[in-house]
């Protein structure tokens, strides 16, 4: 499922390989990662119910939803990458600026009047 | 451990992010944020740039050379600022806004192109939006003039026979260059599908003539879907062909299309015919005739009849995309559904100062209605009950259109 994974793989010849490294991904955050790619590899569940245990996936704070964001792109996995973008993206709908900067903690709030 | 800015997220995720906004409005908002932020979105499309500032009414021999503006409204739903007396709930405020023939920010019915009347202030100076949380709810566009102070005018009137709902969708990747390439799709008064793609002069309206006339239009994941009054719906495609997406349903009068949740629903409107009354007509006759909602009397005969007609029930339907069939739901859940004359949405019930969903919020048309009620002709259809009730009879909803919360200051 992960497209770095599957490259590294692909070209490491294989007597070689012991470990892959990635460097950039938090342990903590590695789990999380591999309990996604786990559960819809399994196929044992049912589209609408994937959809729900996916929901609740990205349910997390917003720290663990930006290192999961960063990592699913780094490990270039873009169904994770499209869940985590979503919740990101909803968290964002309906908010102002200040709400939105507030949440993310974004330090350099600039206004620009021209857009609106 | 890695401190998370979110200011600092690269480029390309913050571009994913902001197309998942869904809305020019939130990603306005989603460039103000920060600048690193505003630097990866890609600013919002909008279609009225790719297409032209007037519009004639679509019409078969393009005789007709008076042309109209077009307007695009978009429907909000605005939440009141967190309260901090807690006194007392606060409702929301679902509003229309758009910009009249005059070129004034104006609120509208949000299920008719009727102005709301009694709106003494000039927005934007008593109102900030910047400050206040807003959900987009959808979007659209009209075609005309429109003081619109008395529905009954005649050619305000005409407008909303001759100009049915009309829906823009991006081309460009089909247009077979680089140049952004908008498209209006709506219903010409035949009962056949009219086109009118950037650069054109005239609406093309489509020659196929449905066994049923096309009775709604959407754009459902970026696609320009249209539905008969029998039920049977079709995908256009870049070339203008027609492929069907669910055989028909047949049931009632007037068929309906609403996106809700992610999924295409249909709604059926079973309706009565409560009088008729007769019109002065504006344009040819060819252009009238092959539509069965008119009738003629001699061929000098400068007038045409219109049926009154009046919703009794409703049916909803969910998309089932491959079988290619509409399967009727029974219960919406927590959904609300609009039916508004130019634009359909839903929205949860816990959104809404509402108890319960499962129901459908519509508004018959103006013609036969008396000209000095002060309600807004909103009633509500309970799929449970089976049964129309009019908005005022659900107290705290019936505020949710006008007049305006106590708490934005415009009462």
């Amino acid at each position: 499922m992960s497209k770095t994974v599957k490259d590294a793989i692909e070209t490491i010849p294989t007597d070689e390989i012991n470990s892959i490294s990635l460097s950039l991904v938090r342990s903590e955050i590695l789990t999380k990662v591999i309990e996604y790619c786990k559960k819809h590899n399994s196929a044992q569940m049912s589209d609408v119910d994937l959809m729900d245990w996916d929901v609740e996936f990205a349910n997390v704070h917003y720290t663990t939803l930006f290192d999961l964001v960063l990592s699913a792109n780094y490990m270039n996995i873009n169904c994770l990458l499209d869940l985590v973008c979503g919740k990101i993206a909803d968290m964002i709908k309906g908010k102002t600026p200040g709400e939105i900067a507030k949440l993310f903690d974004i330090k350099d709030v600039s206004t620009y009047e021209e857009d609106n | 451990m890695l401190i998370a800015d979110w200011s600092k997220l690269p480029k390309e995720l913050l571009q994913i992010i902001s197309e998942k906004l869904n809305c020019e409005f939130n990603e306005l908002r989603f460039r103000s944020v920060c600048s690193s932020w505003r630097s990866s979105s890609i600013p919002p499309k909008n279609h009225l740039l790719n297409l032209p500032s007037k519009f004639p009414y679509p019409s078969k021999n393009n005789n007709n050379t008076s042309t109209y503006p077009i307007f695009k409204r978009t429907i909000f739903l605005i939440n009141p600022p967190p309260n901090q007396q807690q006194q007392q709930t606060l409702n929301p405020w679902l509003i229309k806004i758009g910009l009249d023939s005059r070129g004034r920010t104006s609120l509208w019915n949000p299920l008719s192109r009727d102005k709301q009347l009694r709106l003494r202030f000039q927005l934007p100076h008593y109102f900030d939006f910047n400050q206040l949380s807003l959900f987009k709810l959808g979007h659209e566009f009209v075609i005309g003039d429109f003081p619109s102070v008395y529905p009954n005018e005649s050619y305000s009137t005409e407008n909303s026979h001759f100009m049915k709902k009309v829906v823009a969708y991006d081309d460009t990747l089909n247009s077979g260059n680089d140049r952004s390439c908008s498209v209006l799709l709506t219903i010409h008064i035949s009962g056949k599908l009219a086109i009118f793609r950037s650069g054109d002069q005239q609406w093309m309206i489509m020659p196929e003539m449905p066994p049923n006339p096309y009775t709604d239009v959407c754009v459902f994941n970026g696609r320009p879907i249209a539905v008969d009054s029998a039920g049977r719906t079709v995908v256009v495609g870049s070339d203008l062909s027609l492929d069907l997406v669910a055989e028909a349903v047949f049931g009632g009068d007037t068929k309906y299309l609403v996106e809700s949740d992610g999924e295409l629903l249909l709604v059926d409107k079973y309706s009565n015919r409560v009088g008729q009354f007769r019109q002065f007509r504006q344009f040819e006759r060819s252009d009238y005739e092959q539509s069965d909602l008119f009738s003629f009397g001699a061929d000098d005969e400068r007038d045409y009849v219109i049926g009154i007609e009046r919703a009794v029930r409703f049916d909803v339907f969910r998309l089932d995309e491959n079988d290619k069939k509409w399967v009727k739901l029974t219960n919406l859940g927590d959904r609300v559904l609009f039916l508004g004359k130019d634009c359909a949405f839903s929205v949860k019930a816990s959104n809404l100062p509402m108890a319960n969903g499962n129901c459908l919020i519509f508004r018959d048309d103006d013609y036969g209605r008396d000209l000095h009620s002060t309600g807004l002709g909103i009633d509500v259809f309970c799929l449970d009950k089976q049964q129309i009730l009019p908005l005022s009879s659900l107290p705290r909803c019936s505020n949710l259109f006008w007049p305006p919360p106590q708490w934005t200051g415009l009462d």
